[in-house]
């Protein structure tokens, strides 16, 4: 609070030292209450206490006119909230908070509006700044404010008006963490017209080592909208290697920019020799073109710092080089250049040797397929590998790009072999993935299987699954698998779960749910 | 007994108790069953033997057999996260084993005597020792006077260029003159940022400063409750033996709601403050702990909880200090709040209370029917009468969490006053407190 006016402020910076006191800076009801006989050090105190408690006790509140009905209140709401299961493993991912929260947010999302049910308004706040930093979440905005109903709408619509409040601080105030911070959300935006009026004051000025920072934060988002962006950084970089290579990464890491193709074109150019055929081709990478990919990869490995990141020890080594190749580069566009099928291409990679057996540098090939499809939402190929590969090279995540049924065949085949919270997450896709699906007797077989399962956890999950996913079968098939359990020869080691069924299924007789 | 995750978390020691608690919780094939007093479970360790974990559910308190010296243990906030996962109902209702009744009976046991201990012993007082403290308090005062006289002829431009050391030395100066309340003032010139509109903080602080030398200069003059409270400003703290054993100590018997708990770390240390607001007396209480090192807070506080208990109130003219004599069961009983009824009546309060005491920090009240208002990227509490006061301490986070259990509706509000505005901890809307 503002109590002292400007003149007792400066007498206060300079000191009686530098400045003599004058006690007409106080106002005339202070100074009559001031003993000069003082010091003029404890005189200055007193007239500052006085005045500080006299503007202190003055003090009266703002009132501003009409304030109170420009609050808006939000709709009513038409849609109930979703099931307890849902909210479960929403909290369970947030809990998690690590890949899965990309990858399923947006299955969940949809699940939720085709159920025509609502999201509780707590998990806004949490999704908020997913909406802003990543890319496959930004990209659901839509839906995702659907998914909260009226409330989310309201909620979301508010924000987006405290983010079009003015900045009242100037951007050169802000400190280097603060700009980049302002970057990292106007390179999200759609319009990139503020990012540049924000460059035009900021970048210049910067360090080399800051203008790197810039460019590595737009590396990772950058798209075709942001053309004139780098057009602008390029003009204004400061004269610098290191900055050369990392606006050519930044360029790279656009795969519609001229600057991918022309890397792509020259990779197959050099590489792809199509009268030895496609599978010599491919596996001519690794046996006959080493010094030629190499030469050709060795740019694009300096660039990448995406992969770099994850991949912490250096890159030297042509596995390592080909991994790159497999994640990085769309699928689609090596079987259009190939003229094959996914099933082709997936026979032909696979037939690396070590594709899929030995992992290196905790990678393998298959796996840099299943980044493939995870980045590029490939469908054919997913379903390719997932006939070709083993479980345990795929992630759950992968799950999100299968068709239903291949989804739950794989979910229950493979569901003991995934982490304790994986199973949880897996457990939700299936009764999401069971929705309006009545219960089947294969399900019901592959579950008791999977509750005797050595890992103790599975129990539970089954338990909770069950228990969760209710709502969503028929009660008939909650009875076949009750007696399917009771009369199974491991029915000693399920009485535990006998009981909870059994509670579930008088629960749902009585519409508790 | 009814928990959520989110409180369970909250009661945790540290964030790595949480992690480690819900790996347990997932991996533990739970056996959990209930009396009405306790719930229990035994869950295998890296041992031979299962650990043997216990909640009290009327008082909300942990047992385990483990070795652990944090408190709740792993094992217990993983039985928490159980309780909060499942329906309570569905546990079942056990005989309590041997290991649980003997803890049970005995927690109920200490509780009975220490009821009985208060009841008996008797107040002593030494005037003398007191007197001979205050005297010492008007010689050592008088280097802060001095020091704030050097600090009007010097200027306050050179606090830009003083550094923690300059701090520090000045805190250490205090602590040897026993009167270490006073560091509240040091640490607050230490921790404003000299480079963004700092003079009007700095002068208010100084001001204050001053005052409170001239008070301490003539304390024989000082009404016998705001001596006290400058006592405790001084950091001359009653002992919590003492005032619970005051038969004049004053105890106030009620349901109180968890409004905030305020926890910070400072090197070894860390201190806990817990903002209660008792829903029949409509009084405010705050308890002040500290825990040094290793160890950790006895008891266990939820935010958004209520309990029954008795509290000692210290004395003083704010006479919102206390601590817990007596806790009674967990209740989750309705309430009528009587809140302040505007923006308004509260600044007069405030007021109020800076003219009796001005060395009053904060002031929590109760405001009724208030909401959140955003003007120039500033938050704004708005009343009826559109009175505003500017929010301190908010965040869109925040912001957007409270929007979301309002919907924009005005609502009773949990506040702290201070000369930056108010700050929002709580708030009551659909008969639910909720800590913001």
């Amino acid at each position: 609070m503002g109590y002292y006016n400007q003149n007792i402020v400066k007498a206060c910076l300079l000191g009686t030292n530098n400045k003599k006191l004058n006690v007409k800076m106080f106002s005339a009801v202070v100074q009559k209450h001031l003993d000069m006989q003082k010091v003029p050090e404890l005189v200055f105190l007193d007239g500052l206490s006085l005045t500080g408690a006299y503007r202190q006790g003055g003090q009266q509140l703002v009132k501003l006119e009409g304030a109170k009905e420009s609050i808006s209140i939000c709709p009513n709401e038409n849609r109930p909230y979703c099931h307890a299961s849902v909210v479960a493993t929403m909290d369970a991912i947030f809990a998690e908070n690590g890949y899965s929260i990309p990858a399923l947010i947006p299955v969940i999302v949809d699940k939720i509006n085709e159920g025509n049910t609502i999201l509780p308004p707590r998990f806004i706040t949490k999704i908020q700044p997913l909406l802003l930093e990543d890319k496959s979440i930004a990209a659901k905005k839509d839906e995702i404010v659907q998914a909260f109903g009226e409330r989310g709408k309201w909620i979301f619509a508010q924000a987006s008006i405290l983010a079009e409040q003015p900045e009242k601080i100037e951007i050169l105030d802000l400190s280097p963490q603060e700009r980049l911070s302002r970057f990292k959300a106007l390179v999200r935006q759609d319009d990139q017209s503020e990012t540049l009026v924000f460059l035009d004051e900021v970048f210049k000025a910067e360090t080399v080592a800051r203008q790197k920072n810039y460019l590595k934060t737009l590396s990772v988002v950058v798209s075709s909208r942001h053309d004139s962006v780098v057009s602008f950084l390029g003009d204004n970089l400061r004269k610098n290697n290191q900055l050369s290579n990392f606006l050519e990464l930044v360029k790279i890491n656009n795969k519609n920019s001229p600057t991918f193709n022309e890397y792509f074109n020259k990779l197959f150019k050099s590489i792809w020799k199509p009268k030895k055929g496609v599978f010599a081709s491919l596996v001519g990478l690794k046996l006959q073109s080493e010094e030629k990919l190499i030469e050709i990869l060795e740019p694009l490995d300096k660039f990448n710092l995406a992969y770099f990141s994850k991949n912490i020890k250096k890159l030297n080594g042509l596995d390592q080089k080909l991994y790159f190749i497999f994640s990085i580069v769309p699928a689609e566009l090596w079987k259009k250049e190939l003229k094959i099928s996914s099933k082709e291409l997936v026979k032909a990679v696979s037939s690396i040797s070590n594709f899929d057996k030995i992992p290196f540098d905790g990678f393998s090939f298959a796996q840099a397929l299943t980044e493939n499809i995870t980045r590029f939402k490939d469908f054919e190929l997913a379903l390719e590998i997932h006939a070709h590969l083993e479980y345990n090279v795929l992630d759950p995540s992968f799950l999100a790009v299968m068709p239903k049924e291949r989804a739950l065949n794989f979910i229950l085949k493979n569901a003991t072999y995934f982490k304790e919270i994986d199973l949880d997450l897996i457990l939700f896709l299936i009764n999401t993935l069971e929705l309006k699906t009545p219960w089947s007797a294969e399900l019901t077989n592959i579950c008791i299987e999977n509750a005797l399962y050595v890992r103790q956890y599975n129990r539970q999950y089954l338990r909770k699954s069950l228990w969760a996913g209710v709502p969503y079968y028929h009660s008939s098939g909650v009875v076949a698998f009750h007696e399917a359990l009771k009369n199974s020869h491991h029915a000693n080691s399920l009485q535990d779960d006998f009981d909870v069924i059994w509670n579930v299924k008088l629960k749902f007789e009585q519409n508790k749910y | 007994m009814e928990i959520t995750t989110e409180q369970v978390q909250s009661i945790a020691p540290d964030p790595a108790s949480v992690k480690a608690a819900t790996k347990v919780f997932n991996k533990t094939n739970w056996v959990v069953e209930k009396s009405a007093r306790a719930v229990w479970s035994a869950i295998q360790g890296s041992g031979k033997k299962p650990y043997y974990v216990c909640v009290d559910a009327t008082n909300i308190a942990f047992k385990c057999t483990c070795p652990s010296r944090k408190f709740p243990c792993k094992h217990g906030l993983a039985l928490g996260f159980f309780i909060a996962a499942n329906d309570y109902n569905s546990i079942p209702e056990k005989e309590e084993p041997t290991w649980v009744l003997e803890w049970i009976d005995k927690r109920a046991a200490k509780q009975q005597k220490a009821v009985e201990k208060t009841k008996t012993v008797a107040p002593k007082v030494n005037k003398k020792k007191k007197e001979d403290k205050w005297k010492k308090a008007v010689k050592s005062i008088e280097q802060v006077e001095l020091w704030l006289q050097d600090v009007i002829k010097l200027g306050i431009l050179e606090f830009q260029g003083k550094g923690a050391a300059y701090w520090d030395s000045l805190s250490q100066r205090m602590v040897d003159a026993k009167m270490p309340g006073i560091n509240t003032y040091f640490n607050h010139l230490a921790q404003i940022d000299y480079q963004r509109q700092w003079e009007q903080p700095v002068l208010n602080t100084l001001r204050s400063l001053h005052l409170l030398v001239h008070a301490i200069k003539n304390n024989e003059h000082l009404d016998p409750e705001i001596k006290q409270e400058i006592e405790l400003l001084l950091g001359w703290n009653i002992n919590k033996k003492e005032l619970l054993a005051n038969n004049q100590t004053e105890v106030v018997d009620d349901v109180w709601f968890v409004v905030k708990i305020d926890q910070r770390s400072l090197d070894n240390l860390e201190s806990r403050k817990v903002y209660l607001y008792g829903v029949q007396t409509n009084r405010w209480a705050y308890i002040l702990e500290f825990a040094f090192g290793s160890s950790y807070f006895a008891d266990v506080y939820i935010e958004g909880g209520m309990m029954q208990a008795k509290l000692a109130m210290y004395p003083g003219i704010s006479n919102t200090r206390a601590v817990v004599k007596l806790k009674g069961s967990q209740t989750d009983g309705s309430i009528a709040l009587q809140p302040i009824l505007d923006l308004a009546l509260a600044n007069l309060a405030y007021k109020k209370q800076l003219a009796e005491f001005p060395w009053t920090f904060e002031l929590p009240q109760l405001v009724g029917q208030v909401n959140l208002l955003v003007q120039d990227n500033q938050f704004f509490i708005l009343d009826q009468q559109n009175h505003l006061i500017a929010v301190s301490q908010m965040d869109w986070d925040q912001y957007l969490a409270v929007l979301s259990q309002t919907q924009g509706h005005f609502f009773d509000a949990f506040l702290i006053r201070n000369e930056d505005g108010m700050r929002l901890i709580g708030f009551f809307i659909n008969d639910q407190l909720i800590s913001a």
